[in-house]
């Protein structure tokens, strides 16, 4: 019984708001930070290349991509995922250079460069020897 | 010593339901609440799978995003299917120069077998990877087919 609600709290994502579709999911994802920017990787199987929708709005990333629901229903033998859209927003805090953002999508893999501004990026300073 | 209350069930399940709700808020600070592919299956880190029957035709489903076509092993033999999936290029370490700010994804092999209520007819499986999801039709063996049943008449009366 409780096992259940706990499978629903951390996979499915009920909509709240009214734009928003009534079954979504929120794909995991992996973040690395790297001097001069951020990758972001999500899993979205099922999602298209076409469908997928990447906003920056003023430090915040959202990632929506709607899939298809499957043609065929009949009765399941084993049903262990549901399938709806996917939809994600993280929260970026370091400043980005919103026009240099790229993303591609491969095998239901999303990466998403996020270059950051030149003034934000890590710089080795040399150091000069002095007059003695 | 052991009085008839203790033993019934009601009793039983009031005391389980603590220990269920503080198990559930222990997984939730592990995993901070966040949604992980892994849970979607039955065993963490095991793609979910989705099994339909549609005619005479098993179609299975599976998740498997990161995965290339060569690295999925898929083998019907009679009534039992196994599923090795191997996905290597997902990175885990990092330099000295980046930082993991997340990792929630799934990474590294498994394997898994599904026993069928039926047999296969192995040479006529058909299956694809696309978008990350692999998808498999899977005909019935023609033994395990329902066969109709031929009433025989009565003989009619001249």
């Amino acid at each position: 019984m409780s096992t259940t609600s706990v499978e629903i709290k951390n996979n499915r994502a009920q909509a709240s708001q009214p734009n928003v579709p009534a079954k979504w999911f929120e794909p995991a994802a992996d973040i690395l930070e790297e001097h001069d920017g951020l990758s972001v990787w999500l899993d979205v199987p099922g999602a298209r290349h076409d469908d997928v929708a990447i906003t920056f709005d003023s430090g915040t990333l959202t990632v929506e991509a709607p899939v298809a629901a499957p043609a065929v229903r009949s009765a399941g033998l084993l049903e262990e995922y549901d399938i709806g859209d996917y939809r994600r927003t993280f929260r970026i805090h370091a400043p980005i250079d919103v026009s240099a953002i790229s993303a591609e999508l491969a095998n239901g893999e999303l990466h998403i460069r996020l270059p950051k501004t030149n003034a934000a990026k890590a710089r080795k300073i040399a150091v000069k020897a002095g007059a003695a | 010593m052991f009085s008839p209350e203790f033993a019934s069930p009601v009793l039983l399940s009031t005391c389980r339901r603590p220990v269920d709700e503080s198990l559930a808020g222990f997984i939730d600070s592990v995993f901070d609440g966040r949604p992980l592919w892994a849970n979607r299956g039955p065993v963490p880190h095991m793609p979910a799978m989705n099994l339909r029957e549609q005619g005479d035709n098993l179609l299975l489903e599976c998740e498997l995003p990161g995965v290339a076509p060569e690295d999925v092993d898929l083998q019907a033999t009679g009534d039992e299917i196994r599923l090795t999936v191997k996905r290597k290029d997902r990175a885990t370490s990092e330099k000295p120069s980046q930082k993991w700010l997340r990792r929630e994804r799934a990474c590294g092999q498994f394997s898994r077998s599904i026993k069928l209520p039926y047999e296969l007819d192995a040479e006529n499986v058909q299956a694809s990877l696309q978008d990350g999801v692999l998808r498999a039709s899977m005909p019935k063996a023609p033994h395990s087919r329902p066969h109709r049943v031929k009433l025989l008449g009565r003989e009619t009366r001249s």
